[in-house]
């Protein structure tokens, strides 16, 4: 039950890019055509695992309207991951990029691992940005990039995944301060034998109760 | 013994303990219709009967051979069926069991997935989410029934039941005149509207008609109105049909698209394909709004606004109309300048610090005292926190809270009319070197809406979906390159002007009439003008208690949108003194005290509303609300929405002790009431916020007297 370490995750991009679909995909494994627009931020949480550690995702889905930008941008704060979304049919949420960027990397702590992901990659036929411009912009501005898709869950795992690796391993190089909860990674709570709000059930069928 | 076969008896008495963890069980009692109840009614009823948002399991008890009390898994209509049959008189025992709150949270707790594994999960966690939700009716329906049936209600009933026709009709003279206004206003605070009639009552408290109107005037009034909307409507999509998909129809019609495909879907009324009839009205209501209210334009929240209006007047101009009375009220919250959003902040934060000062402190303990994740309850004034038909008695009952403003001769629909431009000229390129110079500079600071601009010039499509394929042709023969020149050109012909910038020789006085869209495109450039200002009042991130610099959300220097409070009452008391009924009581009175007399006057059918006992328990924690620091006036408080405030804080307040006992962190509280969307209870709610606020009210005239001249 209990983590070994939590990431916080932080998806930005413009507004229809997916963003909702994209985590609702990674946490709920399924693509809901009827969903709300994002007002302010949503969330979402999922346990992974990397190394053989559970790892627990908190993952924050904002609003990509430019009026909503100055409450998303608070939420920047203490966030380890951000995945920065874009339309692969929708030319000008790939020309705002820089934007986005630029907001993000003002507003985070600067070792936070940051995702391209070019979303929608099954409409291959109204597809406006080339592959190799995304990656040719990611590795312009050192970020790792992933085409996904939403609808079929093409590389949703990996995209969330792979940025957790990211920082996990920066993580063992000590670039990040864990003790510092402000850089959105926080080491899970002990095991403890006397917590009273687990229910009866899975105590018991926990393997390691009673040890820590 | 158990009764066999069809069930005798009308209703079935249950009775069900919860269990959670150590605490010691809750008990609740109700009766049931065996007929109408299924499993998927039961969860729905237990999950309102004890306020319950997670994960639960249920099990009914049986005597076993030997005379042992044993508990049966109730997984289905199956099981519930066998359950009804073996009841034991005099009644179905049932047990709940929850899973703590935070694991149904986190859906995939228990879970983890491997790095490669992709197994479906959690099937049974979403199917009873989505029940609860799809079943919120019915459930509504079965605790009516089952309210008759037994004495004891389950949780709170309103303080009266719903404006029925016949009452209504007391409240209109013989030739359809509104008499006593205000008396229907707090019948409908206390019991909102039988929803067959909500759309005849709504026009009347979302202010769409002048007063002393008769029945005839009103529909005669209806007509013209509705007739005046549709002229603004064709107005822009004649220009579609033309292919003249510039400037702001562009912008609009580009983002008004993607968002009304992402609104309330899930509700009947929008439900299935992309081409809904009633998604298409939505999109021309919220079009024409924006594109005749420039200062306003679109923003991503207006849809969940005009939704349920057009739901409940199933007539695409009634819906524009109300929509345009609300917006009355509502626009400043829109606009960028972010005044009207921070000063709601700013109340609901002295709100609770006024009611609840633990609470306010642990919040500010955890520095989330900014209250960032009441964001969407105050742009949508509590609309996505309750299941869509809760909130529209939410709506109706917070309405009819407010003051009445009617028109003063008739509602406006346009605030400046959106003009058709004659059609797009022939090609003719006006990129130049200069151009793209300044396009770069102007670049530096408007990326971002620029670039949207320009692309949504190139990309946007009428709505596609919803048009006729005339239409979708016109669209495809559009010649995207001279689209993009024209804009490029809007936008330095603006940035001319804003920055004084003469040396062009662009400005031939034919060009600045053909290109129409300018003028609110420069609306538009000023609004992001003043957004920075905007970032300036909410700080940057993380500077904790920076972030509110509103001070006097009067004696500040206003927008000339910014509908203050006080100009409200001014207006207000204007009409209230012109109003037939009334006259004696409001003479030396301000309407303050007129809404509270009303309000409190009004017989409370049901005696039992302190029923809701945290909110007393609340406000006494807080002690007597202080006279000195108390908080605004009722014409200030929540940018005049009083009520929306108390909706918030009792919300906030129904929550706290479960987030106080989790120690729930900034970001765990905001993931909670995210959860939460769409789940609250509306009647609990409403039932603690009326008392809030009818203490409030009393506190207001009781003390500050002085402080009431408008
Ligand atoms: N074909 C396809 N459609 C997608 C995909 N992802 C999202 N969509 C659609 O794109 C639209 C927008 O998706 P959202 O997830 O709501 O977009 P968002 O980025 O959250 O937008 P905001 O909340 O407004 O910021 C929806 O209608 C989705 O159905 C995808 O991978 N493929
Ligand atoms: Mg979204």
């Amino acid at each position: 039950m209990s983590y070994a370490y939590l990431f916080k995750y932080i998806i930005i991009g413009d507004t229809g890019v997916g963003k909702s679909c994209l985590l609702l995909q990674f946490t709920d494994k399924r693509f809901q055509p009827v969903h709300d627009l994002t007002i302010g931020v949503e969330f979402g949480a999922r346990m992974i695992t990397i190394d053989n550690k559970l790892i627990k995702l908190q993952i924050w889905d904002t609003a990509g309207q430019e009026a909503f930008r100055s409450i998303t941008r608070s939420y920047y704060r203490g966030a380890a991951g951000a995945l920065l979304v874009y339309d692969i049919t929708r030319r000008e949420t790939f020309n705002h990029l820089t934007t986005w960027l630029e907001d993000a990397r003002q507003h985070s702590n600067s070792n936070m691992v940051i995702m391209l992901i070019g979303n929608k990659s099954d409409l291959e036929s109204r597809r406006e940005v080339k592959k190799e411009e995304g990656d040719a912009f990611a590795r312009e501005h050192g970020l790792i990039f992933m085409e996904t898709s939403a609808r079929t869950a093409a590389n949703v795992e990996e995209a969330f995944i792979n940025t957790a690796k990211e920082i996990y391993e920066k993580i063992q190089e000590g670039v990040f301060d864990i003790n510092n909860e402000a850089n959105g990674i926080k080491i899970g709570p002990q095991h403890s034998p006397s917590n009273a709000s687990l229910p009866p059930g899975s105590q018991s069928s926990s393997p390691s109760s009673g040890c820590c | 013994m158990a009764t066999v076969f069809g069930y005798k008896r009308e209703a079935i008495r249950v009775k069900v303990m919860k269990c959670e963890g150590l605490l010691s069980p809750e008990y609740r009692k109700f009766s049931v219709d065996p007929q109408i109840t299924s499993f998927e009614v039961l969860l729905s009823i237990l999950a309102k009967a004890f306020d319950i948002r997670g994960d639960f399991t249920v099990s009914y008890r049986v005597l076993d051979d030997y005379g042992q009390e044993t508990y049966i898994a109730l997984l289905s209509d199956w099981d519930l069926d066998a359950a009804f049959l073996s009841a034991s008189e005099p009644y179905l025992c049932l047990r709940v069991d929850m899973r703590p709150f935070e694991e149904s949270c986190e859906i995939e707790e228990e879970e983890p997935v491997a790095l490669v594994e992709t197994k479906p999960t959690h099937g049974l966690h979403g199917i009873i989410m989505n029940h609860v939700e799809r079943t919120f009716n019915m459930v509504q329906r079965a605790l009516n029934l089952t309210e008759e049936v037994h004495a004891t209600p389950i949780g709170s009933v309103p303080p009266r039941a719903p404006l029925n026709d016949v009452e209504f009709r007391q409240f209109l003279d013989p030739i359809g005149q509104l008499v006593q206004g205000a008396q229907l206003r707090a019948v409908i605070y206390y019991g909102g509207i039988e929803p067959s009639l909500r759309k005849v009552v709504w026009k009347h408290i979302l202010n769409v008609y002048p007063e002393g109107m008769s029945g005839k005037e009103r529909i005669d009034y209806m007509k013209k109105k509705s007739e005046e909307y549709m002229r603004l409507r064709d107005c822009w999509r004649e220009m579609l049909k033309n292919g003249q998909m510039v400037g702001d129809l562009a912008y609009v019609t580009g983002m008004v698209r993607k968002d009304v495909l992402r609104t309330d879907r899930h509700h009947m009324f929008y439900a299935g394909s992309d081409d809904n009839k009633n998604i298409a009205s939505l999109f021309n209501i919220l079009t024409t709004y924006a594109l005749n209210h420039p200062a306003v334009s679109y923003c991503q929240g207006m849809s969940d606004l005009a939704s349920p209006l057009l739901v409940t007047m199933n007539d695409e101009a009634h819906a524009y109309i109300c929509f345009c009375a609300l917006m009355k009220r509502l626009s400043p919250n829109f606009l960028l300048d972010g005044i009207m959003m921070t000063q709601r902040f700013q109340h609901l934060a002295d709100g609770l610090q006024h009611y609840d000062p633990q609470f306010y402190s642990y919040l500010k303990l955890h520095q989330a005292d900014d209250l960032l994740f009441c964001y969407r309850w105050l742009l949508l004034e509590m609309k996505r926190e309750f299941a869509f038909d809760d909130a529209l008695r939410m709506l109706e009952v917070m309405w009819s809270s407010l003051p009445p403003m009617p028109p003063e001769s008739e509602l406006a629909l346009y605030e400046q009319e959106f003009v058709r431009s004659p059609p797009v000229p022939s090609p003719r390129p006006k990129e130049n070197a200069y151009t793209k110079i300044c396009a770069l500079r102007r670049g530096i600071n408007h990326i971002s809406l620029e670039e949207t601009r320009r692309s949504s010039l190139v990309k946007s499509r009428p709505f596609t979906s919803l048009d006729d394929a005339a239409l979708r042709k016109v669209e495809n023969l559009q010649p995207t390159r001279i689209v993009r020149n024209l804009n490029e050109f809007l936008s330095l012909d603006k940035s001319k002007e804003q920055k004084k910038d003469h040396t062009s020789d662009n400005n031939s006085p034919d060009d600045s009439s053909e290109f129409f869209p300018m003028t609110t495109s420069m609306t538009r450039e000023l609004r992001l003008e003043l957004e920075s200002l905007d970032r300036h009042v909410f700080g940057e991130a993380g500077q904790g208690e920076e972030v509110f610099v509103w001070e006097n959300p009067l004696g500040g220097p206003a927008t000339p949108e910014d509908t203050s409070g006080g100009e409200i009452f001014e207006t207000e008391g204007k009409t209230v003194k012109e109003g037939p009924e009334e006259t004696t009581k409001t003479s030396d009175s301000t309407l303050l005290e007129r809404r509270r007399v009303t309000l409190e006057e009004i017989p409370v059918v049901n005696g039992n509303v302190t029923s809701a006992r945290e909110v007393s328990a609340t406000t006494t924690a807080g002690g007597p609300p202080g006279k000195s620091g108390g908080l605004p006036h009722p014409h200030e408080f929540g940018g005049g929405n009083p009520f929306l405030m108390f909706l918030c804080i009792t919300v906030l307040c129904q929550h706290r002790d479960m987030i106080m006992r989790q120690g729930m962190d900034y970001n765990e509280m905001a993931m909670h009431f995210d959860k939460m969307v769409r789940k609250h209870d509306a009647t609990r709610v409403l039932n603690q916020a009326r008392l809030m606020y009818a203490a409030y009210l009393k506190e207001y005239s009781n003390t500050s007297h002085a402080h009431l001249s408008v």
